[in-house]
């Protein structure tokens, strides 16, 4: 609950109003991309005019709705930003995106992308026990935990477990087919 | 009331829905109970689960976890200071304080039956009000559902904690998710990239999963992960039968607050749970302190949290409007199962409306008996280690994801949200609003062009009265943050141009 209450364009509450932040410019700006992908999917498809057939307006009118709130919107939020900074004379890091702090989220990304990439060649349940095994000790790591010898076994037993666990009561619970 | 006994007498005579409903409501009492993992993770981890059952036993399965966990949330509240769900924020006010005197079985004892009694006011009101209002909407037609979709989304935005304005963009985004895939009127693909998946539109378990699973646990590894230790024994576990009766005005006028303002769009529990307390509090002023462990402040927080819980339903089955998260992945789990939320759902479903009736029900006697008989043991998993439980949910959403569809592509559209909610949270983007969008943004779609095409032409809006109504309302809580700036700037301004 650091900063629940946080200022947009619009602003809400200003409880917590104080100089502009990156991360604030960042959102906009995040809004804009996305804003401008979703426009170049919409206008690279020259079928979806064809769709507008009498008092319909067709499968891209919401669409182009969504998209163009989005971009003016995260438009506003950057210049909005822009201005406070110029005024404040300022714009603030939030020392959220820091190493110290991002490189085990991102290993976590990177690595259940490779889990998702190998389970087809090795099979769901080997490729759950090879994902398994070194992210229970990063856990038992982070929790403070020591790497004793009693660890050296409990620890890929507790993965071995927890991933035949989660297989077998889906494979045999509700029959799930797995690679 | 032929359905209902025909559901009970199913219900319970079914070894499995009844093995369904025990499991599902001691898993939600024990994810619930532990910090850091939400009633709405509890929900979008338990969601692929009912993907395989047939609707009846989805809905007892998804309401004992949604339920079980609502309650969860005060064991942990209680025991370590931390609540569990938004909804139990109030209850470690009074819980923790006693239960650092050593009457901690006492306190959960005290929360036990408020909140079951909250939950069985929660659950006539649901029974009471649900068919009144589904008779009234039959007055709604395509127009008047296109704006209440608007409508649901601006508040639903509006009550999300973070910027306003930010959680608007997010819900535009998730509506345009929900655009995804084959449009329903003319077979035509939007926003597929050449992915031929895609044009299946995007699956609301993987997104729930991703957004609401993996991101928590990427939130997580940020920094070391605290296990805090229960503080106290558990000691007696029943409180005395006078001290209980002296809360009955309490748990009466908390519970009616808590079933209001469940049945509010988008107020949600810890809005309800909220007023109920801070209504005691100002009742009792006087004569009583709060916040150092008054049984009367864990009553008014518990009765109103569960109270809310059966209020929420009434929207959500009446008009398909969620409360809030947890409420909007009962509606993604009501769409799977092909059945759409609203008035129709009474006359052609009402087994299925006696189910979640009798469901409801048998979740609020499954977690008031299995919570007693059981208090110790919940008390202990609180210190398990969180390995297990962090890894065990990141393979059950890896897992869950897969199983949707048996579709490894679901797996990487889970890792994308997850991915993509972490950077949302990072940035101060409320992350709750895509999910309003993607459940929301299909029916506001729908019906928009439907009016459309039967009246042709937009002025059908400011012609009926329901529609204008529900416009105003909107426009009015959309533009409040600007007239409380603009008050504010002008209060600034006349205090600098001084007295004269």
């Amino acid at each position: 609950m650091s900063r629940e209450i946080n200022e947009g364009a619009a602003g809400t509450e200003s409880v917590l109003a104080g100089p502009p932040r990156v991360v604030d410019f960042a959102a906009g700006a995040v809004f804009v991309l996305i804003a401008l992908i979703a426009s170049w999917s919409l206008w690279t498809d020259p079928y979806l005019e064809l769709g507008k057939v009498g008092d319909d307006p067709g499968p891209s009118f919401i669409p182009w709705i969504g998209t163009t709130v989005i971009g003016l919107g995260g438009l506003a939020q950057m210049i909005w930003v822009l201005i406070k900074a110029k005024k404040a004379g300022v714009l603030k890091t939030s020392g959220e995106f820091v190493v110290a702090k991002l490189w085990l989220p991102a290993l976590l990304v990177v690595s259940l992308i490779i889990y998702q990439l190998a389970m087809k060649p090795l099979g769901f349940f080997t490729a759950s026990i090879i994902f398994a095994l070194p992210w229970v000790a990063v856990f038992h790591w982070r929790s403070g935990g020591a790497f004793t010898k009693r660890y050296l076994i409990q620890l890929p037993l507790e993965a071995v477990l927890i991933a035949g666990g989660i297989y077998s009561l889906f494979y045999y619970g509700i029959n799930v087919p797995f690679p | 009331m032929t359905e209902l006994l025909h559901a009970t007498v199913t219900i319970l005579t079914d070894p499995v829905t009844m093995a369904l409903a025990v499991v599902a409501t001691l898993v939600g009492i024990i994810l619930g109970a532990l910090p850091g993992i939400s009633s709405t993770m509890t929900l979008a981890v338990l969601l692929p689960f009912s993907f395989s059952m047939e609707p009846g036993n989805a809905m007892v399965f998804l309401l004992g976890a949604f339920y079980g966990s609502a309650w969860g949330g005060s064991i942990s509240a209680i025991l370590i200071n931390i609540p569990g769900t938004p909804g139990s924020m109030l209850t470690q006010l009074d819980g923790y304080p006693l239960a650092k005197r050593g009457q901690a079985g006492v306190a959960l004892t005290y929360a036990l039956i408020a909140s079951t009694f909250g939950g069985v006011v929660g659950w006539f009101g649901l029974v009471i009000f649900a068919p009144t209002l589904a008779r009234a909407g039959f007055a709604f037609q395509s127009p008047e559902f296109a704006v209440l979709m608007i409508f649901g989304l601006s508040m639903l935005a509006y009550a999300s904690p973070g910027s306003t304005f930010l959680a608007i963009l997010a819900g535009m985004f998730g509506l345009l998710l929900g655009t995804v895939g084959l449009d329903m009127i003319t077979n035509l693909s939007r926003f597929d990239f050449g992915i031929p998946r895609l044009q299946a539109g995007i699956n609301i378990i993987p997104f729930a999963v991703g957004i609401f699973g993996l991101t928590e646990i990427l939130k997580l590894l940020e920094q070391p992960i605290v296990q805090e230790k229960a503080a106290t024994q558990i000691g007696e576990i029943w409180p005395r039968f006078r001290d209980v009766i002296k809360t009955w005005a309490t748990a009466i006028r908390s519970s009616i607050v808590g079933l209001i303002v469940g049945i509010i769009p988008a107020a949600g529990s810890a809005v309800a749970v909220s007023m109920s307390y801070a209504q005691e509090k100002k009742l009792y002023e006087k004569t009583e302190t709060f916040g150092n462990g008054n049984p009367r402040g864990i009553v008014a927080a518990e009765t109103g949290n569960n109270a809310a819980v059966g209020g929420a339903l009434v929207p959500l089955l009446t008009l398909g409007l969620p409360g809030d998260t947890m409420t909007a992945v009962l509606v993604g789990a009501l769409l799977i199962h092909g059945l759409q939320p609203g008035p129709q759902l009474f006359t052609k479903h009402p087994d299925f409306i006696a189910t979640i009736y009798v469901a409801l029900a048998l979740t609020i006697v499954l977690t008031f008996v299995l919570s007693l008989v059981l208090t110790r043991a919940f008390a202990k998993l609180l210190s398990a280690p969180p390995r297990i439980l962090y890894l065990g949910i990141l393979i059950l959403c890896v897992t869950g994801s897969f199983a949707v569809q048996n579709a490894l592509f679901d797996v990487l559209l889970m890792i994308f949200f997850g991915a993509l909610g972490y950077l949302f949270t990072k940035l101060g983007i409320p992350t709750a609003p895509m999910m309003f969008g993607l459940v929301l943004g299909p029916l506001l779609e729908e019906n928009l062009r439907r009016t459309l095409v039967v009246y042709g032409d937009w002025m059908v809006f400011f012609q009926r009265p329901i529609p204008v109504v529900l416009l105003a309302i909107t426009a009015v809580v959309l533009l409040l943050p600007f007239f409380g700036k603009v008050r504010e700037r002008l209060a600034r301004a006349a205090l600098e141009a001084g007295p004269d």
